[in-house]
């Protein structure tokens, strides 16, 4: 691991809500290296997706608090004003793959779509981005006459690896994917893994990679950060987490899989996800956890070093 | 490469407007409008409009005062007299020089006339009398003689030299009194006046007396008719065809750049207020209502009185009073549900600027919407164009329908029978406003599919 790409320091993102404040994304801190790929994961409404939009200021009107750091190749891009962000780090530097499959403008071909970008920040149109747009067309494995086509012509899939021409268009060094292939079938999920994994090894991309999807994850992932109410939990490196999960969560979700031609049924976790409104005194995941010690209850844990670039908030590995 | 299935949805449109009736007969409307706009200024040049429909009596002599247009024809059962213009020029006249040199001019206008009904008016225009000395005026002598053979003794004329002379027969205070009528076509028409028309050649032989040798004369009768072109005459003789005509492609023009000059605003600013929300939002908002209050027919009349009744002038202060329009609120909202949607979301996250964002992601999912309310808003500026001609702010520059109606109403039009001349820039106007109308709600229907059953 050779240079440092992303370095995210006590991030926190607070929404303000009617019932009140919603902790989604709560001091966050992680390191990414050029060609890395982290894989986010977690349950529904556990902050996965705020962590995307933090990371490139894409946050909504209720904010209530955004504070941290952001370290892009050295600098802080939390200070960057509004407009320097725009011009230096959206899509250039960190493009982001949007979840669900009406992120294209509907009025506009998908040729068009695509190049985008390419005007907003290199000033470059017409057949030279239109060429352009053709490699990327080939290389995610859409046919080129569908370029002139709009988005409602295409099927899910398709427009899902649109958005992810366009994420790569500028060959930014870090792409964030929210929820890629959620409302995807599995065969259309393979093949834009394939299309992922192809994109990692010949443009030395960086991914990270937000899903509630472990066997997705473990395709592409190089690290693994487990999120649970806006906190991540443990991160580790892809190959340690899928054998030996530390984090009792962590467990529970690797046991909840389903595995093909296997006496073993899948474990639920019982108890619902915490409220992000009330943060429990102690360890969020206490109410949950089979492994619960006292002092969980009552003192939040901090983050443990258990070598191998592996950190986890638990008691258990004080 | 797959332009055809890209374009396939405007093609559906089409074909959708193809399958209804409102829409075809619209836009044959429309496009017979149109046709008469463009073909108007090949028929006679504005500059060249403008100088006849101001031109008085000088331009319009040789048609009838009030007159019905010929289609008028086809509700009598007698025909009607149209136009007769009689002049020495083309019809000759004989020159016997006296012995005192004396140029004694004669010319015989005869015509035909085989109507049952009696002109509408008389008249005689002495064109040219050349005489250099005031002492010798010339005299012209005027006789009518009716079929029957009765001649009649008209005025003696002494022309002034080199302005055309008028002599309106009809208006012959002298012999009325002398013939001891009240009407005096009756009596130059008719063996006993009030007894019917004489049908047969009638002829008013002039003889002209002149004194110096290169002194001559020319004259023309114009026996008005009671019909005249398509559209009939106002009281100053003008066709009313001509502004008919040339209101077209005005009306029409008017009407287009008013929708234009309002339908391109509001979509912007209300882009702007929902994009930027907050106080720009709330400026926009409170500008949008209080234009709503601005009584905007009355500021529009004092421009007109008080400023300049020129036409483009009104149409400039109609869009600038249209800017903040309440049309703003509707797309406001339009764009406040759209600009939530995820592909905006991922437009700023690909550093999409602001601008970019309001004209190329926001605004152009509303055109769809646009279309319908251009054509329906395009009669609605035409008729404001005739309200305000109507209450007489004309332009002089311009022939537009309202100020026909105009016209027509302070002449009494409907009060003499004259209703042709209040219902042909009404008929104009109505199929505008029918023809755009028709046009306009199928394309609604077609771009709003949720008006689609009702």
């Amino acid at each position: 691991m050779d240079n440092l790409l992303l370095q995210v320091k006590n991030l926190q993102l607070y929404y303000q809500t009617e019932q009140g404040v919603v902790r989604a994304v709560d001091q966050i801190n992680f390191d990414l290296h050029s060609t890395q790929a982290l894989a986010v994961l977690g349950e529904s409404g556990c902050g996965k997706s705020s962590i995307a939009r933090a990371l490139i200021r894409l946050i909504p009107r209720n904010t209530k608090l955004y504070t941290g750091q952001i370290w892009w190749r050295g600098s802080d891009i939390m200070t960057y004003s509004e407009e320097k962000l725009r011009r230096e780090i959206r899509w250039s530097q960190i493009s982001i793959v949007m979840p669900g499959t009406n992120s294209l403008n509907p009025v506009l071909r998908v040729a068009e779509q695509i190049s985008e970008p390419l005007q907003v920040h290199r000033g470059i149109s017409g057949t030279a981005a239109l060429e352009q747009t053709a490699k990327l067309f080939q290389l995610i494995g859409i046919p080129a006459n569908f370029m002139q086509r709009y988005a409602h012509e295409l099927s899910g899939g398709m427009r899902q690896r649109v958005g992810l021409a366009m994420a790569l268009i500028l060959n930014p060094p870090l792409i964030i994917m929210d929820e890629p292939t959620s409302a995807l079938d599995v065969l259309t999920q393979a093949n834009i893994m394939n299309t992922l994994k192809r994109v990692k090894h010949e443009q030395n991309t960086a991914f990270i990679f937000i899903t509630h999807d472990i066997a997705t994850a473990s395709e592409l992932a190089d690290r693994v950060a487990i999120m649970y109410a806006g906190q991540i939990v443990e991160i580790s490196n892809a190959e340690n987490f899928f054998t030996t999960p530390l984090h009792p969560y962590s467990q529970a979700l690797i046991a909840s899989v389903p595995k093909l031609r296997s006496e073993q049924e899948p474990q639920g976790i019982s108890g619902a996800p915490p409220n992000l409104l009330n943060p429990l005194p102690g360890c969020s995941f206490a109410p949950r956890c089979n492994q619960r010690l006292d002092k969980c209850n009552n003192q939040p844990p901090p983050s443990f070093d258990q070598g191998k670039n592996c950190q986890v908030k638990c008691w258990l590995y004080q | 490469m797959n332009d055809k299935n890209a374009m396939n949805e405007f093609y559906i449109s089409l074909r959708q407007i193809k399958k209804s009736p409102a829409a075809i007969s619209g836009l044959m409307i429309v496009g017979c409008l149109c046709t008469i706009a463009i073909l108007a200024p090949f028929s006679i040049s504005h500059v060249e409009a403008i100088r006849l429909w101001r031109g008085g009596e000088n331009v319009w002599i040789d048609s009838p005062k009030n007159a019905r247009p010929s289609w008028f024809q086809y509700f009598y059962s007698a025909q009607l007299p149209t136009t007769l213009v009689l002049d020495t020029r083309q019809i000759g006249k004989k020159i016997t020089i006296q012995q005192d040199g004396t140029r004694i001019i004669t010319a015989k206008l005869q015509f035909e006339f085989p109507y049952t009904q009696t002109p509408s008016e008389l008249g005689l225009v002495i064109l040219t009398s050349k005489y250099q000395n005031k002492s010798a005026e010339s005299l012209i002598m005027l006789q009518w003689k009716k079929p029957n053979g009765q001649i009649i003794q008209l005025a003696d004329r002494t022309p002034i030299p080199e302005v055309p002379d008028r002599y309106w027969i009809s208006a012959d205070e002298a012999l009325r009194q002398q013939l001891q009528v009240s009407n005096i076509e009756d009596a130059l028409f008719s063996a006993v006046p009030g007894q019917g028309v004489l049908t047969g050649t009638y002829e008013l032989a002039i003889e002209g007396f002149v004194f110096e040798p290169n002194a001559d004369l020319d004259a023309k009768l114009i026996v008005y008719g009671k019909l005249h072109g398509w559209a009939g005459t106002d009281h100053l003789r003008r066709d009313l065809g001509l502004a008919l005509l040339w209101g077209t492609p005005m009306m029409l023009l008017f009407g287009f750049v008013g929708a234009i000059g309002t339908i391109l605003f509001s979509p912007i600013i209300a882009a702007f207020a929902a994009w930027y929300g907050g106080r720009i939002d709330t400026v926009i908002q409170r500008m949008v209502e209080i234009n709503a209050m601005l009584p905007k027919l009355v500021l529009l009349i004092i421009i007109g009185i008080f400023y300049s009744p020129n036409i483009w002038i009104i149409l400039l202060a109609i869009i600038v009073l249209n800017i903040f329009n309440l049309g703003i609120k509707s797309d406001r909202v339009f764009f406040l549900q759209l600009k939530e949607l995820p592909y905006i979301e991922a437009a700023r996250a690909y550093g999409a600027s602001d601008l970019r964002i309001i004209f190329r992601y926001l605004i152009p999912r509303l055109i769809p919407m646009l279309v319908p309310r251009f054509v329906i808003a395009v009669p609605s500026f035409v008729f404001l164009e005739a309200s305000l001609g109507m209450l007489g702010i004309n332009d002089p520059n311009s022939m537009s329908w309202g100020s026909l109606l105009n016209d027509a109403y302070e002449q009494g039009a409907l009060y003499n029978g004259q209703y042709y001349w209040v219902l042909e820039p009404t008929a104009c106007l109505m199929l505008t406003g029918i023809g755009f109308s028709l046009i306009g709600a199928t394309l609604d229907r077609i771009f709003n599919p949720r008006l689609r059953h009702i």
